[in-house]
C-alpha cells in the first residue's frame, strides 16, 4: 500500500508540474484579432486543472500517507531493471541504424526477458520467435525496411 | 462491389485467435492487443483492417472468460465482475460448461448489441447530418464528463484526461495553425502520433510494470482434462441453450443495458459486467446467472461503443478510442462521411460483428480454450520480453521515423508512473481523442460567433445537449453522494471501476 | 600494330564498359518516400504507382511513408536523401505554402522535381439553397458585405485556406471580408455547411462531389484552367474575368542535387506509368485528377505557385 501512495505522490506531482509548464509555456503563444485569447486559451485551462487536481490528489495521498507512517519505495531492483529499460529506449534509433530492424527487435527481447530473470532455453526460444515473427510479418509481409 | 474479400475473412479469423489468446491470458489485456496490432494493421486498408480489430475486440472480451474458467484469473477486467461465479461452475460440473456458458451468452449479447449498433449508428448518424460545431462540443463535452465519472476517484480521472489532453495539444494548434510546444522540434508539428502513445501506454509500461515488480514466479495452475468426449458438445451447446432460454429476460436486460454503458463514453464492457452481476447478486441470483448477465452484458458493450464512434466519430470506450485513432491515421472521417463515402466498409463491420458472434464465439470458444490451456505453459517473462521487442518494431514501423522511439521511452515512463499511481491510462488516451475534437469545436463556434458564448444556446439540440450534460453531472455527483454515505457500498464501487483499460 | 589493334580494342571496350555504368542507372531497389499516413490520397497514389514504375524501370520500388511533424519529417527526408537517384519522394502543396515553409525550414527549392503526376481543383461549393446563384452573384454580395459570410475547408493556413485568400485577393478583397472558419478537413468543412455554420466552403471538386450529386450543395465555380470534364456546366473563375486557379498537388521529387540525367530517366517512366490504363482506373475511382508536367515544365510550376502564394501574403500583409 506504502509504494501506492509513494507513486500517487509522484504521479500528481508530475501533474501539477505538467500544469504548471502548460501554463508557462503557453503565456508566449499568440493572441487572436480583438485580443481574444487564441492558442494559449485551451491548454491555459488544462494547466489550471492539472494543477489543481494533482494539488489535490498530492495533499490526500499525503495525509494517508501520514495515517501508514511514512512511504518507502519497495523493491530497489525493480527500479533499476524498469530505468535500465527506459534508457536502452533511447538506443533504440541508433541500434536501428547501424543493425538494422531484426537484431535490434531480438536485442529488445532478450534484454526484457533477462532482466525479468527467463530461463536459457526461454531466452533462447523467445529470441527465435522474435527474430521469426519481425522478418515473416514485418519486414517480409508489410516491407518494413530497417 | 463484394463485401468481404477473402483477406477480409481471414483477418476476422486470424483476428479473432489473436484476440482469444490475448483476452485469454492473464495479464494481456485486450487494449494490449489491439496497441500491438495496430501498427501491422495500419498497412492493410481499411477493410481487412477492420475485420480484424472486430476479430480481435469481440473474441478478446469474451475469451477474458476462458481465463476465469482455467486458473481463476479473469483475463481481461470485463471478466473479473464474475470470476469466481464462472470457476466454480466450471469445477463443480464441468469445464465445458462454463466455456458454454461463457460463449453462448456471450455470442447473444453481441448480436443484440449488434442490432442496437445497425440501428442506433443509421439513427444517429441520420441525426448528425444536422450537427454544427456547437452540437459536436456538447457531445464531447457529454464524453468527456462521462469518462471522468467512471473512474472511481473523481481527481485522479480529471488528471488522466488533462493529461491526455495536454499531450494532444502538441503540435499546430487548431484556431491559428500556430505550432505549440513543439520546442523547435520539427518532429512534433504534427503532434504526438496517437498510435506511438497507444504502443508507450499500454505495451511500453506493461513491460516496465512487470520489471518493476520482479517476474511473477507464479505457474498457473492449468486444468488437465478439459475434453472430455462425446459429453463435452451436450454441456457447451444443449445444456448452456436450455439455460438461455430459461433466462431469456435476464439476457435481454444485460444486453441493453450493456449496450447502453458501452454506448457511454468512457465506460466499457467491464463496468457493464460489473453492474449487471453485481444488480443479478444482490438480488441473490445462482452462479449461472450472475455469470450469464455478466458475460452478456459485457460483450453487448462491445458493439455498444461502436455506435459513438461510427455515427459521431467519439470513442465510447478505450478499445473504440483505438479503433478512431486508426480510422484518422488512415484519413477517413467517421460520422456522415463513413456512411457516405464508405457505405460499404459500413455494411462489413456490420457483417463482421455478426460473422464474430454467430460463427467464431460459439464454435471457436470451446477451441481457444484448448489453445489457450496449452498456451498458458508460456511463461509470462517471455511474453514480456516480446512484448518489448514488438513495441520497439511496431513503432517504428508506423512512421519509419527513429525519433519516435525516444517518445517511445518518455511516454512509456510517463505510462508507467500514472499506472503505478492509480491513474486511469485508458482515460488519458480518450482523453487524447477527445481533447482536441473539444478545442477543435469550441473555437470554431467562437470564431463562427465571434465569441458569443450565448450561441451554445441557440439551436435547439444544442441546448437538449447541453441540459444532458448538467444532468450528467448532477446525477452522477448525486449518486457519488449516496455513495460517500453508504461507505460498504463505496467499497463495492470502487472494485467496481477497476481503473485500466 | 597488332598491338595497338590490341589495345585500342581494350581501350575501346573499357570506354564502353563505363558509359555503360554511368547509364545503367537503376542497378538496385528506389525508395519512394511518402510524406503522409499510410491510407491517405498520397500514399494510394505512390502505391498504386509502385509496380507500374517497376516495370517501366526495372527495378522494385519501396514505398515508405515517413510521416510527423504535419509533413515535415518525410518531406525532410526526401530534400536531405542521398541525390543518387534511389532516394525520390512524392511532394505536396506544404512546400509552396508560407506558413508551413517558414516553420519547416523546407521550400521547393529544396528539391529536383521529377514530375507532376495530380492536381486536385479547388471548387467554390455552398449549399443548396444559399442565395447565390452564380459566382458573380457571391462576388458581389462578398463586396457589399465584408464580413458577412464564413468560409472553411482545412485548417488555418491550410491549402484551401490559400484558396480561398488567392480568390479574394484576385477579385480585391481583404482576409476578412470572408473569414476563415478552421476546420479539421475537407469532411468536416463540408458537414459545416451543410449543417449551417459556414456559407461557402472551399473545397477540391472531388470531395464535394457525393454531396453534390446528391443534391446537397452547389459549384458555383473551379479554380481551374479549363472546364472540368466531369462538370461541364460549371464556369471557371477565369471565364468569369478573376485570374486565378488553384489545386492541391502530388508530385515526384528527387534531392536538390540529383544529376539531371537521372532525374530525366525517372521523368519517363513516370510519364509511361500515368498512362497504365490499370493505374488510371484505379485514380479515377479514388476521384484523383492526373495531371501530368514533365520535370522543366514541374519546375516552372513549382516557381509560378511559391511566386504566386508569397505575392498573396504580401499584398495581404498576413502574418503567422
Amino acid at each position: 500500500m506504502a509504494t501506492e501512495r509513494f507513486w500517487e505522490l509522484v504521479g500528481a506531482l508530475l501533474a501539477f508540474g505538467l500544469g504548471l509548464a502548460a501554463l508557462i509555456l503557453s503565456r508566449g503563444l499568440p493572441q487572436m484579432e480583438g485580443g481574444y485569447p487564441g492558442p494559449a486559451l485551451f491548454p491555459g485551462i488544462l494547466g489550471v486543472l492539472l494543477v489543481c487536481c494533482g494539488l489535490g490528489v498530492f495533499l490526500g495521498a499525503l495525509l494517508q500517507a501520514g495515517h501508514s507512517r511514512g512511504v518507502a519505495v519497495e523493491g530497489r531492483k525493480g527500479l533499476v531493471n524498469t530505468l535500465g529499460v527506459l534508457l536502452s529506449l533511447g538506443l533504440a534509433p541508433v541500434m536501428l541504424a547501424r543493425l538494422g530492424l531484426i537484431p535490434t527487435a531480438v536485442a529488445y527481447a532478450l534484454f526484457a526477458c533477462l532482466l525479468l530473470r527467463a530461463r536459457w532455453q526461454e531466452v533462447l526460444a523467445v529470441g527465435v520467435a522474435m527474430g521469426l515473427f519481425v522478418y515473416v510479418v514485418f519486414m517480409r509481409f508489410l516491407g518494413v525496411q530497417g | 462491389m463484394s463485401f468481404f474479400s477473402p483477406e477480409a475473412l481471414l483477418a476476422l479469423l486470424l483476428g479473432s485467435l489473436y484476440g482469444a489468446v490475448f483476452g485469454a491470458i492473464p495479464g494481456l489485456t485486450a487494449t494490449l492487443a489491439l496497441s500491438l496490432a495496430i501498427p501491422v494493421l495500419l498497412f492493410l486498408g481499411p477493410y481487412v483492417a477492420m475485420a480484424a480489430i472486430i476479430g480481435i475486440t469481440s473474441t478478446a472480451i469474451f475469451a477474458g472468460d476462458i481465463g476465469s474458467v482455467l486458473v481463476r484469473i479473469p483475463g481481461t477486467p470485463a471478466s473479473a465482475a464474475y470470476t469466481e461465479e464462472i470457476y466454480d461452475i466450471g469445477q463443480e460440473r464441468s469445464p465445458a460448461y462454463a466455456l458454454g456458458i461463457a460463449s453462448i451468452p456471450s455470442a447473444i449479447g453481441s448480436l443484440i448489441g449488434l442490432v442496437f449498433l445497425v440501428l442506433g449508428s443509421l439513427a444517429l448518424v441520420w441525426l448528425a447530418k444536422q450537427f454544427s460545431s456547437f452540437e459536436y462540443f456538447w457531445l464531447v463535452l457529454l464524453g468527456i464528463v462521462s469518462g471522468i465519472f467512471a473512474v472511481p476517484s473523481l481527481l485522479k480521472g480529471a488528471i488522466a484526461f488533462g493529461i491526455g489532453m495536454l499531450l494532444a495539444t502538441i503540435g499546430y494548434d487548431p484556431a491559428l495553425g500556430h505550432p505549440r510546444f513543439t520546442f523547435g522540434q520539427p518532429n512534433l508539428l504534427g503532434g504526438i502520433d496517437f498510435i506511438i502513445a497507444l504502443v508507450a501506454f499500454f505495451g511500453v509500461s506493461e513491460v516496465l510494470e512487470h520489471l518493476f515488480h520482479g517476474s511473477s514466479r507464479q505457474e498457473f495452475r492449468r486444468l488437465e482434462r478439459l475434453a472430455r468426449g462425446s459429453s463435452v458438445f451436450r454441456e457447451f451447446f444443449v445444456e448452456t441453450w436450455r439455460l438461455c432460454l430459461r433466462e431469456k429476460w435476464g439476457l435481454w436486460r444485460s444486453s441493453v443495458i450493456g449496450t447502453f454503458v458501452g454506448f457511454l463514453p468512457g465506460a466499457g464492457s467491464d463496468i457493464a459486467a460489473w453492474i449487471c452481476s453485481n444488480f443479478r447478486r444482490m438480488r441473490g441470483g445462482t452462479k449461472e446467472q450472475i455469470t450469464l448477465e455478466g458475460t452478456t452484458a459485457n460483450n453487448a458493450a462491445v458493439a455498444g461503443a461502436w455506435i459513438p464512434a461510427m455515427a459521431l466519430g467519439i470513442p465510447g470506450d478505450t478499445l473504440t478510442a483505438i479503433l478512431l485513432g486508426m480510422f484518422l491515421a488512415m484519413g477517413i472521417t467517421p460520422g456522415p462521411e463513413l456512411f457516405n463515402k464508405y457505405s460499404s466498409l459500413v455494411v462489413q463491420i456490420y457483417l463482421a460483428f455478426f460473422l464474430a458472434s454467430v460463427v467464431i464465439m460459439p464454435f471457436g470458444g470451446y477451441l481457444s480454450a484448448l489453445i489457450v490451456n496449452a498456451l498458458l505453459k508460456i511463461p509470462m517473462r517471455a511474453l514480456m520480453g516480446m512484448v518489448l521487442g514488438l513495441c520497439v518494431v511496431g513503432t517504428y514501423a508506423v512512421n519509419n521515423n527513429p525519433f519516435d522511439l525516444y517518445l517511445l521511452a518518455i511516454l512509456g515512463a510517463l505510462g508507467f508512473v500514472l499506472r503505478q499511481g492509480g491513474f486511469p491510462i485508458g482515460q488519458v488516451v480518450l482523453g487524447m481523442i477527445l481533447g482536441p475534437l473539444l478545442e477543435q469545436h469550441f473555437m470554431v463556434s467562437m470564431i463562427k460567433t465571434h465569441w458569443s458564448f450565448a450561441s451554445f444556446f441557440e439551436r435547439p439540440v444544442a441546448i437538449l445537449l447541453a441540459l444532458a450534460n448538467a444532468l450528467l453531472v448532477a446525477l452522477m455527483l448525486g449518486i457519488r453522494y449516496q455513495q460517500w454515505r453508504r461507505l460498504n457500498r463505496l467499497r463495492m464501487l470502487a472494485s467496481l471501476a477497476k481503473p485500466e483499460e | 600494330m597488332k598491338r595497338w589493334f590490341a589495345l585500342l580494342a581494350i581501350l575501346g571496350m573499357a570506354l564502353f564498359a563505363m558509359t555503360g555504368m554511368a547509364q545503367k542507372y537503376p542497378t538496385r531497389p528506389i525508395t519512394l518516400v511518402v510524406p503522409w499516413s499510410a491510407g491517405g490520397s498520397t500514399d494510394l497514389t505512390a502505391r498504386a504507382l509502385a509496380p507500374v514504375l517497376e516495370k517501366a524501370l526495372g527495378v522494385p520500388i519501396q514505398v515508405v511513408n515517413r510521416t510527423g511533424g504535419g509533413g515535415a519529417v518525410g518531406h525532410g527526408a526526401i530534400a536531405q536523401g542521398r541525390p543518387d537517384g534511389y532516394t525520390i519522394g512524392i511532394i505536396t502543396l506544404e512546400v509552396v505554402l508560407p506558413p508551413w515553409v517558414a516553420q519547416t525550414k523546407i521550400d521547393a527549392s529544396s528539391f529536383a522535381p521529377i514530375s507532376l503526376l495530380v492536381l486536385n481543383p479547388v471548387a467554390i461549393v455552398v449549399r443548396k439553397d444559399a442565395p447565390w446563384k452564380t459566382a458573380q452573384e457571391l462576388i458581389a454580395d462578398l463586396k457589399q458585405n465584408p464580413g458577412k459570410y464564413k468560409a472553411s475547408g482545412t485548417a488555418k493556413w491550410g491549402s484551401y485556406d490559400f484558396a480561398r485568400l488567392g480568390f479574394l485577393k484576385s477579385i480585391g478583397l481583404k482576409d476578412a471580408a470572408l473569414p476563415w472558419v478552421p476546420t479539421q478537413g475537407a469532411a468536416a468543412a463540408l458537414q459545416e455547411l451543410i449543417s449551417g455554420g459556414i456559407n461557402v466552403a472551399f473545397v477540391s471538386i472531388g470531395e464535394a462531389s457525393a454531396l453534390v450529386k446528391a443534391g446537397e450543395a452547389r459549384y458555383l465555380a473551379f479554380m481551374t484552367d479549363n472546364r472540368f470534364p466531369a462538370f461541364p456546366d460549371i464556369p471557371t473563375l477565369k471565364e468569369l474575368g478573376i485570374d486565378w486557379t488553384f489545386a492541391s498537388f502530388l508530385m515526384a521529387a528527387a534531392p536538390k542535387f540529383a544529376l539531371p540525367s537521372v532525374v530525366d530517366q525517372l521523368d519517363k517512366a513516370f510519364a509511361k506509368a500515368v498512362q497504365d490504363p490499370e493505374f488510371v482506373r484505379f485514380m479515377n475511382n479514388a476521384n484523383l485528377v492526373i495531371n501530368h508536367l514533365d520535370r522543366k515544365a514541374s519546375l516552372a510550376f513549382l516557381e509560378e505557385r511559391t511566386k504566386a502564394m508569397n505575392q498573396i501574403v504580401q499584398e495581404l500583409g498576413l502574418k503567422f
